[in-house]
């Protein structure tokens, strides 16, 4: 492992990030916040420790692939460091395992609050809060690959370990071009989302804010409320529509974009089961509400609609309280936090396309049995399946399953009731953000014991990363000298 | 530059690679999924497999946003068939690696349209005219041509006869000039370095000196090494490249001595070369070198399709007593490897494919493209316009990337070894060495 290497890129990262903060210092500048003098302090901390590390441990050998995954990882962890600083140092959080929890969260598009009172924030540290998500949701390190140049070749290491999905798409020959495209489409939904929220009525701060939210299927919201504060239909079918945009793979929509033919989302498997899954999800739900009392009403179908998006996106806003729901529905949103959106979007979990996968190989055993001679081909949109992707998946599956398993017995035994610990693993494994019982949508995680929150802060490194690329930095032979 | 590559073999991917590291698009095909996955895991590229004849293949490749195709796969009748298939898209440039000699020369094949082929890439001609030229250059572990032939670059083994051991460059430097001379890159072990004034030559080193061809004789005396034209030769494995070579020493008066295994193959040879003696034999069978007088030959030159044997056989025979033992190798990690083992000097025809295409892709004002062993010194012989910044300024003051060396000028047909004096004028035809990572500043500056 070269780690001058790693710790020079991470520096690098640092600068980048730190630059990053100007946003917000220029939000304060322009509200005229006495949170300035904070955001500046973290600015130069963040961008002088980068610069001090990467001066120290300059190098211009190439990126391996162990080493894309150390910096990836540890990139990740120590921007998260670094990142608490507004929070800290404005005094909106008190505690480093807050604000660290409350950062990372940020970054990996969870959006899991300690925060009781949002509002209470200034308007500067809860930009600063979105800004997070808005990174970290195409990816510090794709934002890096598409910008330096340098990185071009180990780039595609870095590309690899960061990007979510089995086999990331190259929508053009160099990585970096494949990058800033992918970002460019990302700002473009961004942008699109913050018009049209601000055409609604919502003001430039909230719709800026929500929209960095939603197309990183983030989920911090400027309100307490979360999106249920904002009562307009208008605005909550917008966000469900960018909710469901940023939860699709981004070459499709750089494909209907260039090619101007939305025939192109038909065509993709991945992306019609997706909308089966969202339809059926908010069906199934529908009737139960309707069941259980709620009217066959505009507004229930609406909430619906909305939470089934929002959780299989892994967003995690909410305009109800879905926790008051019946145990059919609640039950129903928890197994939809383990979908996920599709790969080469923003959203966690596993991934839609793992979960076709995983069933069409399922089937494909199935008529083996009755046909032993057979040879079968598992196809996805016409195109083979290779067995080593399918190995992969099938393991992924396995490692998500156990990590879940295991860190809710951890969570249990730290004192959590069964569907808190359970429903928050989930929610952190899956970047979703609210869970169930002490950690619903309606409330938030400061009760959670310290150490449940570093559990869960891993838990949310391990999802955004897709659990492979930090866990095999726990081989020690990941580490050996070369 | 957004370019096809067909064929994703060894030369394939060091060209894929060399392009790539230059910045540039590229998109690799290939039947073979393995070599497929080779190439995206190691390199900025995409890769698809498939055929490079399949028009869908080339469709999904982009062809019709590409300018160039370059099809280099082991069959030279899919190389020009996919050319040809390009045609009908707005490629620039194709170029294909051919190696059948039924195509060129008087073949009616060899007219470039009929083919499709911009550009044909022979590399058992280049091989075999690299090998003669070892041969006649004993002392030399590689000799690379400039300017048609006039400018050599030549590498020599440093030994305990060379004069200037561990003196610095900057004091040898005159005694260079007087003879016109000039070092332009020095290999010490896996490294190869482009020289400065303080650096100094050790004993083992490579030495790469430029000259003219006229001089070399003076060039080897200076390196402590005797001139000798090697007349007794001996050509193991009877291949294409064998042939051509045989037919070279023919022509230049020497008695090639040709070891092959294959019966019937020795029948043709034998009609094809009428001053060689063909022998039916394996070259590691070392009763058989012993009895054809192996001992007092002056050059072995091993060039079976096999790196391992070529190796081995020449070591066999610099053992028995053969002068200079040169191996044919293909795989390029073998290079460096085979010279440290005790073999004189290697030919290798995927790296001058590699070289020969590099050069075509490249503006016509480079005119040539060569890279030596160590690999990370790229050489271009470029043609000066007018109007550019460095023309009409003496050497010494132009502000050079570092890491460059210009090696030779000719100009009007007469060469000349640069000195910190002298300036380029348009039209001159210059030799410039650079480090690989400079390569494409470097290029940028010069044309």
């Amino acid at each position: 492992m070269k780690i001058k290497l790693v710790l020079y890129v991470i520096g690098l990262l640092q600068v980048f990030v730190g630059l990053t903060m100007l946003l917000p210092a220029a939000c304060a500048v322009y509200y005229a916040e006495p949170a300035l003098r904070a955001l500046l302090w973290s600015m130069a901390i963040t961008v002088g420790s980068g610069l001090a590390l990467a001066l120290f441990t300059r190098q211009e050998t190439d990126i391996r692939v162990r080493e894309g995954f150390a910096i990836v990882t540890f990139g990740w962890v120590v921007t998260a460091a670094f990142g608490s600083l507004p929070f800290l140092l404005t005094g909106s959080i008190t505690s480093f395992t807050d604000a660290y929890f409350e950062t990372l969260s940020g970054f990996t598009t969870t959006g899991a609050s300690i925060l009781s009172d949002v509002e209470a924030l200034p308007r500067s540290v809860l930009l600063w809060r979105s800004l997070t998500h808005w990174l970290g949701g195409m990816g510090i390190i794709v934002l890096s690959i598409a910008i330096l140049p340098f990185l071009g070749v180990g780039g595609m290491q870095l590309f690899k370990a960061e990007v979510p999905g089995p086999t990331p798409d190259r929508l053009k020959p160099r990585i970096s071009q494949t990058a800033g495209l992918l970002w460019a489409v990302y700002l473009l939904l961004t942008v699109l989302e913050i018009f049209f929220l601000t055409a609604g009525g919502m003001d430039l701060f909230d719709s800026t804010n929500h929209a960095f939210a939603t197309l990183a299927t983030g989920g911090f919201s400027t309100k307490n409320l979360s999106v249920g504060h904002f009562e307009s239909a208008y605005i909550q079918y917008v966000i469900v529509f960018f909710m469901f945009m940023a939860g699709v793979n981004f070459s499709l929509h750089y494909r209907c974009l260039t090619g101007l033919k939305p025939v192109v989302y038909f065509r993709d498997r991945e992306w019609v089961f997706y909308l089966l899954i969202i339809f059926c999800g908010t069906l199934l739900i529908f009737l139960q509400n309707w069941a259980a009392g709620a009217g066959f009403s505009e507004l229930n179908f609406r909430q619906c609609l909305f939470q089934v998006v929002s959780i299989i996106t892994t967003t995690g806003f909410a305009t109800t309280d879905f926790d008051a729901w019946a145990p059919f529905s609640r039950i129903m949103l928890l197994s939809l936090m383990f979908v996920g959106g599709c790969a080469g979007s923003t959203g966690g979990g596993m991934k839609v396309i793992r979960l076709l996968l995983i069933l069409k190989h399922g089937r494909s055993e199935l008529r083996k049995l009755l046909h032993p001679r057979a040879v079968m081909m598992v196809k996805v949109s016409r195109i083979r399946v290779r067995p080593e992707v399918m190995l992969n998946v099938l393991s992924f599956f396995t490692l998500y399953i156990a990590l879940f398993i295991f860190a809710s017995f951890f969570m249990t035994a730290l004192g959590l009731d069964l569907v808190s610990a359970t429903s928050s693993v989930a929610a952190a494994l899956g970047n979703i953000g609210p869970g169930l019982g002490q950690v619903g949508p309606m409330l938030n995680y400061s009760t959670v014991p310290v150490t449940g929150k570093w559990l869960l802060s891993f838990c949310m490194l391990l999802g955004r990363l897709e659990i492979f690329t930090v866990i095999i930095l726990f081989l020690p032979e990941a580490w050996r000298k070369f | 530059m957004r370019a096809i590559i067909i064929g994703a073999g060894d030369v394939g991917f060091q060209l894929a690679s060399r392009l790539s590291q230059q910045g540039e698009e590229i998109v690799v095909v290939d039947l073979d999924q393995e070599k497929v996955d080779r190439v995206e895991d190691h390199l900025d590229v995409i890769a698809l497999q498939g055929s490079g004849v399949d028009f869908r293949i080339l469709e999904k490749a982009g062809i019709a946003m590409s300018d160039t195709l370059i099809a280099v796969s082991d069959n030279d009748e899919v190389n020009i068939l996919a050319c040809q298939t390009a045609l009908r898209y707005n490629i620039q440039h194709k170029v294909a690696r051919v190696g059948g000699e039924y195509y060129y020369g008087d073949s009616p094949m060899a007219q470039r349209g009929l083919l499709g082929v911009d550009v044909l890439v022979n590399p058992e001609e280049a091989c075999a005219r690299e090998i003669q030229n070892l041969l006649n250059l004993a002392a030399a572990t590689e000799v690379v041509e400039f300017a048609k032939g006039e400018v050599v670059l030549v590498g020599l083994k440093i030994g305990s006869r060379f004069l200037y051991r561990d003196t610095p460059l900057h004091r040898i430097a005159s005694e260079f000039e007087k003879h016109n001379f000039l070092v332009t890159a020095i290999s010490r072990g896996e490294q190869t370095i482009i020289p400065g004034g303080d650096d100094v030559i050790r004993e083992g080193d490579l030495l790469y000196v430029i000259g003219k061809r006229d001089d070399t004789g003076e060039m080897l005396a200076l390196a402590g090494f005797e001139n000798r034209k090697l007349q007794r030769v001996m050509l193991a494995g009877g291949t294409p490249v064998a042939v051509r070579l045989a037919g070279l020493l023919e022509a230049s008066g020497a008695t090639p001595v040709i070891f092959e295994a294959d019966r019937n193959r020795c029948a043709q040879l034998a009609e094809q070369l009428s001053a060689s003696l063909v022998l039916n034999g394996d070259a590691t069978d070392l009763d058989l070198l012993q009895s054809e007088g192996v001992d007092g030959v002056d050059g072995f030159v091993a060039l079976t399709e096999d790196d391992e044997n070529n190796m081995i056989s020449c070591l066999v025979a610099k053992n028995l007593g053969a002068v200079k033992a040169i191996a044919q190798i293909k795989r390029l990690e073998y290079l460096t490897l085979a010279t440290r083992i005790g073999v004189d000097a290697v030919v290798s025809p995927h790296l001058a494919t590699v070289n020969a295409i590099l050069a075509a892709t490249h503006s016509e004002r480079l005119l040539a493209l060569a890279t030596l062993r160590g690999m990370s010194v790229q050489i271009m012989e470029v043609s000066v316009r007018e109007g550019l910044p460095y023309v009409g300024k003496p050497l010494k003051d132009l502000s050079l990337p570092p890491g460059c060396i210009i090696g030779s000028v000719v100009r009007s047909g007469a060469t000349l070894i640069p000195h910190g004096d002298d300036h380029l004028e348009p039209g001159d035809k210059v030799v410039v060495f650079t480090q690989d990572r400079q390569a494409k500043k470097v290029s940028r500056y010069f044309l």
